[in-house]
């Protein structure tokens, strides 16, 4: 132990009152901003401690999901696409992961039944056209963000539901969950769940009260008279 | 191990979930183990239901059947709002965000989230949410200072998050049903307990009746104008898109109203409505026939 330091503190001469109050404000009430930060210590709640086995479960959708984020956020960065080839490369991405003929069946729950064969086959690809125009033109107006492709959970009966987060864009802060089915050798997404809203549930909801008012004849005309309006440009 | 459970107990019946205790977190263990009990029955178990049980909370509402019993009414008001939105407060809208920069948006945003935030304390506490309260009064802390009067957004870097508790939220945190569906006028989609939410939402901002109603009226259609013109192309979308618009309307507002009480009651559901309901309907669709002959219908690789 030796002698203390001296310490000299050297005050910068004050010219003006006001100018020596403005510093000590800021920086006091900064301090005490990160003060009740580290009081009240806020932090997200821990991640679902998954066990060993259902992790294992849970990774290759998990994968999946950030795989084809990067992919379509690379096509979105991609300058020289026109918004056709931009829109093509997109479904290419999404027919590819999207099991359409589970989520036709899902939609249309009971009213599938009542779908012949045929039109079953055509009702499968009328939705997948259907999607394509309601996400697709979404993707026209894009701006610069990322997905952060957070836990994955393992739902009843082996589906999982992947957890993202938009940061950037005007979509900031927006959570959108995947929900995977492992069906033939393949995990495909079978639902997205966009701020609490699944997108199955709603078109569900929707194709019934179509089928309730014009049967399931008047839902397939629907779905092939607004595929075949021509989009309008953004 | 979780998932060997699964096997486990779907092959013998009336088994108890073993795995329970294995799991790291509570909730996670409440939510999956008694729908794996149940798992060979044909009916799944919602999570929640055993969630909420477990924790000594409400049950879930009965589902109703129809959601909608006024649907005829609703659609009335709705065609009202419709003509309101698209003659008065989507051109304004246009207007505005054609005059406006975006950032300006923004601080308008911030600015009305810490009028607003009194309201959502007094919600966190109704949900005996201290820890949420705590970050709100953190947040009206530092945004209503460091934040410029709340022109700016400070607390959110520094980790603080947003709540965004109301008090139809709050009664659906204590058990009360959402009730039928209702449109209000100029005010847009609710459910009976919504529009109770939205008075007793009103009553959170007592404090600004020392300012003269028009200024409160500025402030708060300054925020709807700005926020109705971030969103014209997205409206404009899902107008044009939806096969149904009034439909597509209540159903998401019922689910976001639904997943903002889970949300509240600190239950992660993928989706609001029933798991077996709106994931397993194919399971009693007898079609093997169809998945054979189209096996690839859905996977259009390449």
């Amino acid at each position: 132990m030796g002698k203390p330091v001296p310490m000299t503190i050297e005050r910068p001469s004050i010219e003006r009152p006001f100018e020596g109050l403005v510093g000590p404000l800021v920086t006091g009430s900064v301090l005490f901003a990160l003060l009740l930060g580290m009081v009240f210590g806020w932090s997200l709640p821990a991640e679902a401690g998954d066990s060993a086995a259902e992790a294992d479960w849970a990774a290759p959708p998990r994968a999946l999901v950030a795989k084809t984020v990067d992919e379509v956020l690379g096509v979105l960065e991609m300058p020289d696409l026109d918004d056709a080839q931009r829109r093509a490369q997109i479904e290419t991405i999404a027919f590819s992961v999207f099991d359409f003929s589970t989520t036709s069946k899902l939609v249309l729950a009971r009213n599938w039944k009542k779908l012949s064969k045929p039109q079953r086959v055509e009702f499968v690809e009328e939705f997948k056209q259907y999607l394509s125009r309601n996400y697709g033109s979404r993707f026209e107006r894009y701006e610069k963000a990322e997905v952060k492709v957070l836990n994955a959970r393992v739902e009843p009966r082996r589906d999982v539901t992947v957890f993202t987060q938009v940061v950037g864009s005007q979509y900031d802060g927006i959570t959108m969950n995947y929900r995977l089915r492992f069906r033939q050798e393949e995990w495909k997404v079978i639902d997205i769940v966009i701020e609490g809203v699944s997108m199955l549930a709603n078109f569900r909801a929707q194709f019934a009260e179509v089928v309730s008012r014009e049967g399931v004849d008047g839902l397939l005309e629907a779905m092939r008279s607004r595929n075949a309006d021509a989009l309008p440009a953004p | 191990m979780a998932w060997v459970g699964v096997i486990e107990v779907e092959s013998k019946s009336g088994a108890h979930c073993p795995s329970a205790i294995a799991h790291g977190l509570l909730l996670v263990a409440l939510l999956l183990c008694p729908v794996l009990a149940g798992a060979d029955e044909a009916a799944l178990q919602w999570p929640e239901d055993s969630a909420t049980e477990v924790l000594g909370l409400p049950d879930r509402e009965p589902e109703i059947a129809n959601p909608d019993p006024w649907e005829k009414m609703n659609r009335g008001t709705f065609g009202f709002n419709e003509v309101a939105d698209v003659y008065v407060l989507e051109p304004v809208a246009r207007f505005w965000g054609f005059i406006t920069p975006h950032f300006f948006h923004k601080a308008i945003r911030n600015f009305n989230g810490l009028i607003l935030m009194p309201t959502v304390l007094f919600n966190d506490i109704l949900q005996l949410k201290g820890e949420h309260a705590m970050q709100d009064i953190g947040r009206i802390l530092v945004n209503a200072t460091v934040g410029l009067v709340g022109l700016l957004d400070v607390a959110t870097p520094m980790g603080i998050p947003e709540n965004d508790a109301g008090f139809g939220q709050t009664l659906g945190y204590w058990g009360v049903p959402p009730g039928p569906y209702l449109v209000l006028p100029l005010f847009g989609p609710s459910s009976i307990r919504g529009g109770i939410g939205r008075v007793g939402d009103g009553a959170g901002t007592f404090y600004l009746t020392w300012l003269p109603i028009w200024a409160t009226f500025i402030v708060r259609g300054v925020d709807i104008i700005s926020w109705r013109s971030d969103h014209v192309e997205d409206i404009d979308l899902t107008r044009r898109e939806s096969l149904d618009y009034y439909v597509f309307m209540r159903d998401a507002y019922m689910q976001i109203s639904q997943a903002r009480v889970n949300e509240a009651r600190g239950v992660v559901a993928t989706s609001p409505a029933s798991d077996a309901e709106l994931y397993f309907y194919d399971e009693e669709f007898d079609d093997e026939e169809y998945d054979d002959e189209n096996g690839q219908a859905g996977s259009d690789d390449d």
